[in-house]
């Protein structure tokens, strides 16, 4: 029993050390220039389905606080006004966590649905709070050549951030209850 | 008052207080010392890591040749073509003139010719998604002597200015941005205006030329230089070249679309401009010109 709980602990543990190691990579990726080709003027949001997944795999407290990390992240650079991507993303975490915790169940379609409905939701709060977008010139061309190009491309990239990590958790798994 | 309770018993009201509670003590001791706790934070945390992806991928893209489509290859082509073109039709004084332009290009003649200018040699590192105007990150900052309002620059022309300066790291809005305003003349006819972007123009990599008076000489392919009027950039380094010349109806002048010289959407390597003569001085003409209308109104 001890051993089992011991066991748990570390794998819990090995599992948060992955996210925090996944995180940086990802934020270092996204952020290096033209490592990830511009499509249409949109760079995707490496962070958006590492949030997505990591509150679907752990729950609302976590996944709170994994949202106002990432969060914070997020905030640090682009840097127009420290908070509003730890409020966003906080929130979106938690909410996301509150589905997990509810019983909903995360496969690769119910995790595109969620990546479709929610990832554009965020991008676009993340844009129009950077830079009230309403009071803007030109907004039909911000929405056309950076705002949808950056959804699409995070969209698309979502499923093989959230299968790398559904595979790599997986195997952790496994080897825990090898252990046990 | 059940309810009050039931609220307050709530971890994650409780989290979330706590979060704010201490959000509000970092913007207060921010707001008290200017120094920001988190962002140092971060920067120690994230720098290294970024700092090295940069790195692997710079040394890959030195390894990798560039491959290029064949439409570009064709574009290319007929862009030099265009250029050759025009090139012949040039006079002699011209052609003068497009020598000293390649040679204001090199970074080292530069050099040579602005002894009073000093510069801090930066490369960038990150460039946000979520960027509009193609802001970047360099790895200079504080511990460098980089400065909010510090000119950056590489051999091919004006890039843009510091406007956040952290730890190991600042950031830089660069001239396709609205934000900036920067006064710039006409090398040929001297005619001066603000350079300011807009998303349209910053989409194609161009930024525009602001705020000229109406009666005015500039025609396409003039060279475009900074003033230096505010005392915050040096004077006549080289921002782009006119490729055309509008009205602007909102502030009943004329306007033009600058392309700038430098890549802004590519630049790797930039220089930041931390000393010039008559840095933070205004220019004597500028106070004259405000005494006189203070004396007339």
């Amino acid at each position: 029993m001890i051993k089992s709980v011991y066991h748990r602990d570390i794998y819990k543990f090995l599992r948060i050390c992955f996210y925090i190691m996944q995180l940086l990579v990802l934020f270092s990726l996204q952020q290096v220039p033209d490592f990830l080709p511009e499509i249409y003027g949109g760079r995707p949001t490496l962070i958006l389905p590492l949030l997505l997944t990591v509150s679907l795999q752990e729950g609302n407290y976590f996944a709170l606080i994994w949202g106002l990390v990432c969060g914070l992240l997020m905030d640090m650079n682009p840097s127009r006004f420290v908070g509003i991507q730890i409020f966003v993303m906080g929130v979106g975490g938690y909410l996301l966590g509150r589905l997990k915790d509810r019983g909903y169940k995360v496969n690769l379609k119910t995790f595109l649905v969620l990546s479709v409905f929610i990832e554009p939701i965020m991008i676009l709060m993340r844009f129009c709070l950077n830079y009230n977008l309403p009071k803007m010139h030109y907004i039909d061309a911000i929405v056309n050549r950076h705002i949808i190009p950056c959804i699409l491309y995070t969209v698309l990239v979502s499923p093989f951030v959230y299968l790398f990590n559904r595979s790599v958790l997986f195997s952790m798994a496994q080897k825990g209850g090898d252990e046990n | 008052m059940r309810w009050i309770s039931g609220i307050l018993k709530n971890t994650t009201f409780r989290i979330l207080l706590g979060f704010i509670l201490i959000s509000a003590g970092s913007a207060l001791y921010v707001s008290v010392y200017h120094e920001n706790l988190f962002s140092y934070v971060i920067c120690k945390t994230v720098l290294p890591v970024q700092n090295f992806f940069s790195e692997i991928y710079r040394s890959a893209n030195d390894i990798v040749p560039q491959i290029k489509t064949s439409q570009e290859m064709e574009k290319e082509i007929s862009d030099l073509k265009s250029e050759v073109r025009s090139l012949r039709e040039i006079t002699a004084d011209y052609y003068e003139l497009k020598r000293k332009n390649i040679q204001y290009e090199k970074y080292l003649e530069f050099k040579k010719k602005r002894p009073e200018v000093s510069f801090i040699e930066a490369s960038v590192i990150g460039r946000d998604p979520s960027e509009l105007f193609y802001e970047f990150t360099i790895n200079k900052g504080k511990e460098a002597g980089v400065c909010e309002g510090n000119s950056v620059i590489t051999e091919n022309g004006f890039v843009g200015c510091v406007y956040k300066v952290e730890m190991g790291v600042a950031k830089v809005r660069t001239i396709l941005s609205p934000d900036i305003k920067l006064s710039a003349s006409d090398i040929s006819s001297g005619d001066t205006g603000i350079i300011s972007g807009n998303i349209k123009l910053c989409d194609e990599g161009l930024t525009g030329l602001t705020m000229i008076p109406i009666q005015n000489s500039i025609k396409e392919g003039d060279m475009v230089t900074t003033t230096g009027l505010s005392g915050m950039y040096p004077k006549n380094l080289l921002v782009g070249r006119i490729k055309s010349v509008g009205y602007d109806d909102d502030n009943s002048s004329s306007c033009a679309v600058v392309e700038p010289f430098e890549n802004i959407r590519k630049v790797r390597d930039i220089l930041v401009v931390v000393g010039f003569e008559g840095k933070g001085e205004i220019a004597k003409s500028v106070i004259e010109k405000k005494t006189e209308d203070e004396v007339k109104s």
